[in-house]
Order: C-alpha cells, then sequence, then structure tokens
C-alpha cells in the first residue's frame, strides 16, 4: 500500500515551472495586509482568487515563505507582460467544457485579431482597457474574469480609467471589460471609433425596439440590450466568424444581398429594397446598358473598376457585386445612404456604366437643369439625389429599369417610363408625343429581319411587355430614342446650347436622343432604302404646319 | 485527408495503368464472326489474358501488403499490454509504482482494422480518425474503449477485440453537441454526457443510438459519468447544480447527493465521479479544491485535498480513479499531472509533467483505470491517449 517515495521529482518539477511562470508573470504585491485593506478588485487569498492568482494563497504570503525564483514587484497589468492568469490555458483549465466551452468559436472561423499593434490603426491608444506591451492587442484587452469596473493598479486602487457607465451582465457576455456595444464607453469603441452622433459614415446604432432577425440569432448575433436595438454585434463577432470581415453572414449569401437583407428586407419601412433593386452578386464585366447595346463592362472591360478618385470598387474574390460595392457602412464620406462616392454628378455610377451618365450633363435629361423643382418616387429633387437618381434609384425603383418617376400616363410599360415626364402634368409637357406617333403594333419578325441584316450593334431594340429589351417585342420610345444619347453623331454629347429653339430641350432630326440620325437612317433601318424618299418630309417643320 | 472522389480516381488511374482494357475482350469476340479466332482476335486473347494475370499478381501483392499492416498492427497491442521499459514512476530512484505503457493519438495507434484489409481506405481515401480534443476515456467490457472528443463533437468507439471503429454522433434526428462523459453499464451499453445538449445518451455497443437518459430539464449541465456495479446505478455529475444525480439505467432519478457549499458533504462545481468496486462515490469537487466521499447510500464519508500548488494540493482538479489496490489517482489540469493517494488522502506520488512527450502532459482532463490497473489518461491539448500501468508490489 505504501509508496516508498511519495513524492517525486516529475512533479516536483511540474511545479516549479508553474509557480516559476505565475511568479515571473502575475506581478503582485504580497502584502497581505495591504490585500486586506484595498477596495474592490484588490489582491483576496479567496477560492474565486486565488483559483488563478495561485500566488495569493495565504501561504505564500507567510513570513519566512522561501521563493524558488525571485519576485518580481511591478505589476503585470502595467508591465505589459501576459500573465499567467490571463492566458488562454488558464481559461480553458476551467472552460473545457464542464463550465463552458468555448474553444470551438476560437479555433474555427476568423478571429479577431491578437498581438496586433494597434498603431496600425492610427489614433490615439485606448485608456480604458490594457495593452500587451503597450501597444498590442491581446486577449486580456477585452475579457477580464473581473467584469466591468475601475482597473487594479500597482497599489491595488482604482484608477482614474473611464468606469464604464453601463451595466455588463457578465453571464453571455464572455467576461467583456466593457460593454461590446457603440457608444463613448464601450469596447468597441477603444480601438474603433464611431461616430453615432453624426450618423455620418456609420450605420446606424440603437433603435431600441429593433429586434434581432432570426438569421442573425443563428450566428450568434446580439442586439444591442437585452429589448433589441443594433450594436456592433448585430452584424460582427469577433470569434469563429465565417467571414474574414469577421461579419456573421457574407455580403452575397444566398445569393441575395446577404448580411445586409437580414435586415433590410422588401418592406423594411423606407430602408426597405423594394421588389426592384439594384442587382449584386452579379459581375460589372457581365453589366449591359438599360438600352439593348451590348456594353463591355466598366471602363471597357476592366475587371477591377475604379472610382473617380481612384479607388478600386470593392468586389468579391471572384469579381461579383456586394452591397459594399456602393456603399461603405462604416467609412462613408458622402452624407446620406452611407455611399462610397456622391452620386450627385453621376460619378457613382459611372463607375460601371459608363457612357451613360456623362453624355447627360446638361442636356434634356438632366433634371437639376430643366426640371430642378421635379421630384422623383422617394420625394427628393434631382439636385438632391443627383443626376442619374431623377430617373432611377438602386432601391425600390418601380420596375426593372429601376424607374423612379412617378407613373403618370396609360401605355405600354416601356412607354410609360418616358410617359412619366412627356406628358401633362410632368416636367418635360413642352415635350410631348404628338398625335401623329409611330405604330408600336407592326409586324415584329420584320423588325427582327431587318435588323440583323444590319450591324448588330447598331439594332434597333423592340420591348416585351413589362419593358425589357426583346427578341421579339413592340416598338417603343427607345427604339428610335436613346435617353442616354443626345445626338447619334457625337460620341460625347456637347452641352445643348440654349438658343431660343433649345431652351425647352428641343433639337432636330439630327439629335433629340435619337439613335440614328433621321434624315438617312433611322427610317431606312426598318422600312429599307425606299424610306429615304417615302418619309423625307415626315419630319419636316412644315408637315406638322398643314 | 483523401477525398473519396480522389482516391477512387487514384484507384481507376492505377487499373487503367496496368493495361487492363474491357474493349479489348470485345475486340477479340468482334474478330470472329464465324466461330474462329482470327489472327488478330487471338493476339488480341493473349494480350488480354497476360494483362489479367498481372492485375491478379497486383491484387495478390496488395492483399499480402495489407496483411503485413495487420500484423505490424497487433504489435502495437502487444506492446499496449507489454510494458515497455523505460519510463517509471517515482524517479527518484526507488521501487518503480507506475509505468508508462503507451500513447494513443488515433485509433490506427491500436490494431483496429479497416475494411477490406485497408483498400477501402485506397478506394474512398483515408478517414481521419485521430483525437482532437479527447476528454474523457473509459475501457469497457470486452476491450472497448470509448473516447469522448468535444472537438470533433463524436465518441470513438474502438472495439479492440473485434477490431473495429466508428465515430458516433448521431443521435436520430440530431447529434452530439459537446460530449464530455462516457461510461458502461453491466449491460454492456455506453453512456455519453452532453453538456450542451443538457442529458445523458444511451448507445449499444455497435455505437447505434438508443435513447435518452431523462426528459429534458432533468439536468442543467451533465459532465463525469460513472456507473455503480454494486449499486446498479448511474451516477450523473450535474455540474451547475452542485449535484451528483443517481439514475437507474432506465432513466428514473434515484435521488441527488450534495448541494453548494464547501461543508462536509457539499459540492461546488462537482466534474468528475467514480464508482469503485465497493460502490463507493469519489466525487470532483472543482472549486472547493477537493475530492468528496460518500458511501453507496450516499452518504458523507470523507473528503481530502486544498487549494495551493504544493504536492498533493490541487490546483484544477479533474477526472478521479481507483485503482485495483484502493488508490486514489486525481488529474490536475494545471499540475499537468495526476496525484496518487491511499485511502486516507495522504500523498502516494505524482506522475507527469508539462509537456508533449511520453509521460507528459498538457491539460489533461479524465482518467480511467480498468480491472488490470491500466491508467488511461485523457491528455486533452496533445491530442492523446495516454496509458500507465500500476506496478503491484508483486510483480516488482
Amino acid at each position: 500500500m505504501n509508496f516508498e517515495a511519495p513524492w517525486g521529482h516529475g512533479m516536483r518539477a511540474a511545479l516549479r515551472v508553474a509557480l516559476a511562470a505565475v511568479l515571473l508573470c502575475c506581478g503582485r504585491t504580497l502584502d497581505a495586509g495591504q490585500a486586506r485593506t484595498s477596495p474592490t478588485l484588490a489582491m483576496s487569498s479567496a477560492p474565486e482568487c486565488t483559483q488563478c492568482h495561485l500566488v495569493w494563497l495565504d501561504d505564500f504570503a507567510q513570513p519566512g515563505v522561501e521563493w524558488l525564483v525571485p519576485y518580481q514587484r511591478d505589476e503585470s497589468f502595467r508591465s505589459g507582460r501576459e500573465g499567467a492568469e490571463s492566458t488562454d490555458l488558464m481559461c480553458y483549465s476551467c472552460h473545457d467544457g464542464y463550465v463552458a466551452d468555448s474553444r470551438a468559436r476560437i479555433r474555427l472561423g476568423y478571429q479577431h485579431p491578437v498581438l496586433a499593434s494597434i498603431t496600425l490603426l492610427k489614433r490615439p491608444k485606448p485608456k480604458g482597457v490594457p495593452l500587451l506591451r503597450e501597444e498590442e492587442v491581446y486577449c486580456g484587452t477585452c475579457h477580464t474574469p473581473h467584469g466591468p469596473g475601475p482597473m487594479p493598479s500597482a497599489a491595488g486602487r482604482a484608477t482614474s480609467a473611464p468606469a464604464p457607465t453601463q451595466t455588463v451582465k457578465l453571464e453571455g457576455n464572455a467576461f467583456l471589460r466593457l460593454a461590446a456595444r457603440p457608444g463613448p464607453i464601450s469596447l468597441c469603441d477603444q480601438c474603433h471609433e464611431y461616430t453615432s452622433t453624426t450618423l455620418v459614415g456609420n450605420h446606424r446604432v440603437g433603435l431600441s425596439d429593433f429586434p434581432l432577425p432570426p438569421e442573425l440569432a443563428r450566428q450568434h448575433g446580439r442586439s444591442d440590450t437585452e429589448k433589441g436595438g443594433i450594436g456592433c454585434q448585430t452584424c460582427h463577432t469577433p470569434h469563429g466568424a465565417r467571414y474574414p470581415s469577421l461579419t456573421l453572414l457574407g455580403e452575397t449569401d444566398s445569393s441575395t444581398a446577404g448580411l445586409c437583407a437580414v435586415c433590410h428586407k422588401e418592406d423594411f419601412s423606407k430602408y426597405g429594397l423594394g421588389r426592384f433593386s439594384h442587382p449584386v452578386g452579379v459581375s460589372p464585366m457581365a453589366m449591359r446598358g438599360p438600352d439593348d447595346r451590348a456594353t463591355a463592362g466598366p471602363a471597357g472591360g476592366n475587371p477591377k473598376p475604379k472610382f473617380p478618385n481612384g479607388e478600386l470598387v470593392p468586389l468579391t474574390g471572384d469579381g461579383r457585386m456586394t452591397c459594399l460595392s456602393c456603399h461603405d457602412v462604416h467609412d462613408s464620406r458622402v452624407p446620406g445612404g452611407l455611399l462610397r462616392q456622391t452620386p450627385l454628378d453621376g460619378s457613382l455610377c459611372e463607375t460601371c456604366h459608363p457612357g451613360l451618365a456623362d453624355p447627360l450633363q446638361g442636356s434634356g435629361h438632366d433634371l437639376r437643369v430643366w426640371a430642378p423643382e421635379a421630384k422623383n418616387i422617394a420625394g427628393k429633387t434631382a439636385v438632391q439625389s443627383g443626376m442619374c437618381s431623377a430617373c432611377h434609384i438602386p432601391h425600390k425603383g418601380r420596375n426593372v429599369s429601376l424607374w423612379a418617376r412617378p407613373d403618370r400616363g396609360a401605355g405600354r410599360a416601356v412607354d410609360r417610363l418616358c410617359l412619366s415626364c412627356h406628358s401633362s402634368g410632368g416636367p418635360a409637357v413642352t415635350v410631348l408625343r404628338g398625335p401623329m406617333t409611330h405604330d408600336s403594333e407592326v409586324n415584329k419578325t420584320l423588325i427582327r429581319l431587318r435588323a440583323e441584316k444590319t450591324d448588330p450593334s447598331l439594332a434597333m431594340p423592340v420591348y416585351d411587355d413589362e419593358g425589357r429589351p426583346a427578341e421579339r417585342g413592340f416598338i417603343a420610345c427607345p427604339t428610335c430614342h436613346n435617353p442616354h444619347q443626345w445626338a447619334p453623331d457625337a460620341g460625347h454629347l456637347p452641352p445643348l446650347p440654349k438658343t431660343a429653339s433649345t431652351q425647352a430641350g428641343h433639337g432636330d432630326s439630327l439629335n433629340s436622343f435619337l439613335r440614328r440620325r433621321s434624315d438617312e437612317q433611322i427610317c431606312k433601318h426598318c422600312h429599307g432604302i425606299q424610306s429615304l424618299w417615302r418619309y423625307k418630309y415626315f419630319h419636316s417643320s412644315l408637315r406638322f404646319e398643314k | 485527408m483523401m477525398s473519396r472522389t480522389a482516391g477512387l480516381s487514384n484507384l481507376l488511374r492505377w487499373v487503367r495503368s496496368t493495361g487492363f482494357r474491357l474493349p479489348a475482350k470485345r475486340q477479340a469476340k468482334a474478330c470472329t464472326p464465324n466461330g474462329c479466332l482470327s489472327i488478330c482476335g487471338r493476339m488480341g486473347r493473349i494480350a488480354a489474358t497476360r494483362r489479367r494475370r498481372v492485375l491478379a499478381g497486383l491484387i495478390g501483392a496488395a492483399g499480402l501488403i495489407a496483411l503485413a499492416t495487420q500484423c505490424s498492427q497487433v504489435q502495437v497491442v502487444n506492446t499496449l499490454n507489454r510494458p515497455a521499459a523505460g519510463l517509471f514512476w517515482p524517479q527518484d530512484g526507488s521501487a518503480p509504482r507506475v509505468r508508462f505503457l503507451s500513447s494513443i493519438r488515433s485509433p490506427d495507434d491500436l490494431f483496429v482494422r479497416r475494411n477490406w484489409f485497408g483498400l477501402a481506405d485506397v478506394v474512398a481515401g483515408k478517414a481521419d480518425r485521430a483525437f482532437s480534443v479527447p476528454f474523457d476515456v473509459h475501457m469497457g467490457r470486452d476491450d472497448l474503449l470509448l473516447v469522448t472528443d468535444p472537438g470533433k463533437c463524436c465518441v470513438h468507439f474502438i472495439d479492440m477485440r473485434a477490431r473495429r471503429y466508428q465515430a458516433v454522433s448521431g443521435l436520430g434526428q440530431a447529434t452530439l453537441q459537446q460530449p464530455i462523459g462516457v461510461t458502461t453499464d453491466a449491460g454492456g451499453l455506453v453512456y455519453v454526457s452532453d453538456s450542451l445538449l443538457e442529458n445523458v445518451f444511451v448507445f449499444d455497443r455497435q455505437g447505434r443510438f438508443v435513447r435518452a437518459l431523462t426528459p429534458p430539464g432533468t439536468l442543467k449541465r451533465p459532465a463525469g459519468l460513472a456507473y455503480g456495479a454494486r449499486t446498479g446505478c448511474l451516477y450523473v455529475a450535474d455540474v451547475i447544480a452542485h449535484q451528483v444525480k443517481v439514475f437507474r439505467p432506465d432513466g428514473t432519478l434515484v435521488g441527488a447527493i450534495g448541494s453548494r457549499g464547501a461543508g462536509p458533504g457539499q459540492l461546488n462545481y462537482p466534474t468528475h465521479v467514480w464508482v469503485d468496486d465497493k460502490g463507493v462515490l469519489y466525487v470532483t469537487s472543482s472549486l472547493n479544491f477537493s475530492i468528496s466521499v460518500f458511501d453507496p447510500s450516499g452518504n458523507f464519508l470523507a473528503s481530502f485535498g486544498k487549494e495551493g500548488d504544493a504536492p498533493g494540493y490541487f490546483t484544477r482538479p479533474k477526472g478521479v480513479a481507483t485503482d485495483r489496490a484502493g488508490h486514489i489517482y486525481v488529474v490536475d489540469a494545471i499540475f499537468d499531472a495526476f496525484q496518487i493517494f491511499n485511502d486516507r488522502g495522504a500523498l502516494l506520488a505524482a506522475v507527469g509533467s508539462s509537456g508533449s512527450g511520453d509521460g507528459e502532459f498538457w491539460l489533461p482532463a479524465g482518467i480511467f483505470i480498468d480491472s488490470r490497473n491500466r491508467i488511461f489518461v485523457a491528455d486533452q491539448q496533445n491530442h492523446r491517449i495516454e496509458v500507465f500501468q500500476y506496478v503491484e508490489e508483486a510483480t516488482r
């Protein structure tokens, strides 16, 4: 029964190592009297403390105790060394499944960087959380088993560090040092500045009555408060994230807008995407213009389009668009909409739709010039929402063209786009469709055959019932007119001369947003060579004066 | 890990490389429209026969290699049963009492037979059988080694007698989330506690899910398990309830032992339990830093242990077990060792140190001692089970 050697060298060596590590790294004064009189978070030999701070046991405070290694009287909290108490193994020695086990989330997926220098953020060092070697983020920067409260100092007294005013419920909060919610005294705000007061540059937070969507709850998302609301952890998680940006969902999950669409559903008040919204998950290279002209993608086929200021458009790894291609939810410099570029001059749209916005500058379709008071269906004028947004809005559009003008007329879908302005009561009331209008019910087969005989890129588009360019369909206004092109001969539209005849946006048969010059090409395209003399005087002003 | 598709494609590529071609055979038949072999067909048949012989020879060689592999794996088993010379404890030159036997990092370290003598692994790709976070270990009847692995959310069933292995995680419509404790009863049923699913699940020896032990809500965070052969009851450490709950194998709750506190018979986050041959219950009261002992009726007998880093103290007590001689073994995760006490709580020896070598530990947890006094310790962060042998005095 009795062993001859009750104590082995192996255990002794193990304890030496453990004790040496604790003594070297712990760094607490071992004055027992001071420990008993210190305020909150002072040294104590209570089991709750000594289970991690082993050297706080009374046995070590007895006089005459011989130390295995010389004790260093500086404090680990200030010395910048990661103490033995704050290593992950110390945590895992209890949190290994019997109490709780979060190792799976620590080891799997994307993690908040640790041992990373805070200087990379180019902002002042945080004052409310400790850093390793005075500049590196480590586990103890965010986590503490002591809960929120003033940090201990070398003398065992509370420091002047800002005391959190928010109550953090430790259970379920992973022992965070401060509340992980947006605000002036929050954990995330220590390093990631959040200007929640201006609402410029950052996604809106708060909204205390906003319920956490179940899609995010399943991914360990959290509300700002127990009652709800948007916080940092509503979209992000520091451990076990599935995406590099530490988001709970990807931007293009399930071929939708992913993370954004979880909240911005079709019917989500004024922030909903609506039924018709700008597509995501598509490549800008596959973009086609609103008319049937095949375009080679942004900047003539550049797979990495750039904004006018030189910044690359954020795309997925395989070159697809996401919500973040246009929006910057944390560093937007454009007031309203969290956009990356201002939409007012069309530069945002022009990045991926080259040649569609620039020619409109100052033309009859630049409503900033010709109808500055007209409002789109979002209730904004062209001056407020931008040149493109006067007719197209990326979200909550009326149809697949993302049309933004109110419906004013009757007719086919594609014609009603034009009639929303070119009708009585519309801003283009001076340019109305006259009584003698080209018939739309024509032999569509004939039209297509004629078109195919010519250059396909110059085909005159026909449209289906929903207003989309189709192989066979109806002749509509855009069949002859290109709303993004003032004159067919000019690749770039010169400013419309403000003459007496063009004050109201009128042009002639050489421009007027025609796809081709009407004097010799546009009729011939469908009606053949004989149309050159047959319809010679059709567009003459003399004909209408009769 | 080789994927199944890659394994199959490799096999097909290898078969093709032998020259085995079905069309060659058909061509020979096609060339005999009148029942007579043409010269072309005869040549094709001879070539096909030669290819088949080559293929048969290669298959035979592969079989011999697989058989040789099986034989080499049997040698590993013998190593487990026959102590290897080298590591002994105590290490101060006194008579050895504990001997290091082996480390098990995966079932392949044992003699586990692979299907079709390993040919299945060639075809389907070798499965990743290595332990991730072995947490608790139990040796059941007929050499059924059970290892809970929360890292892989499964229980490793290693039937050392039938030489079969499988990773069990299915619970019917659900799967294990965090398997912690494992034990078996007298009938061979396997009990696995899942601290996240808050229940104990019953499997048969083949790893088939039988039932959940208790209705939902009975247990708060079940952890350590032990089966008392003398009482015929299952003991479950309910960590958050600070109790050890006693069940019959059919799931009937018989009673609960202990309450939260530091007094005699009180428990504070009990994590591991053990029942010896006499029915005495040993409970690790983790935050009391002590081992509490109860008689088969649940009456408190004694406790020993105190927080500290001196020999005989506890800092992070984990698994507890007893050998046939009545010694009490307690694993400590901070010491990276297990300490051996007599039945009065006096320290006898300590085994292990921090590290990844033989006889070293990195956050050890569960412990099990079988009827042959083999000591199995779950070495979590080293991803292995370490096996020791208690050396009885008569065999020294």
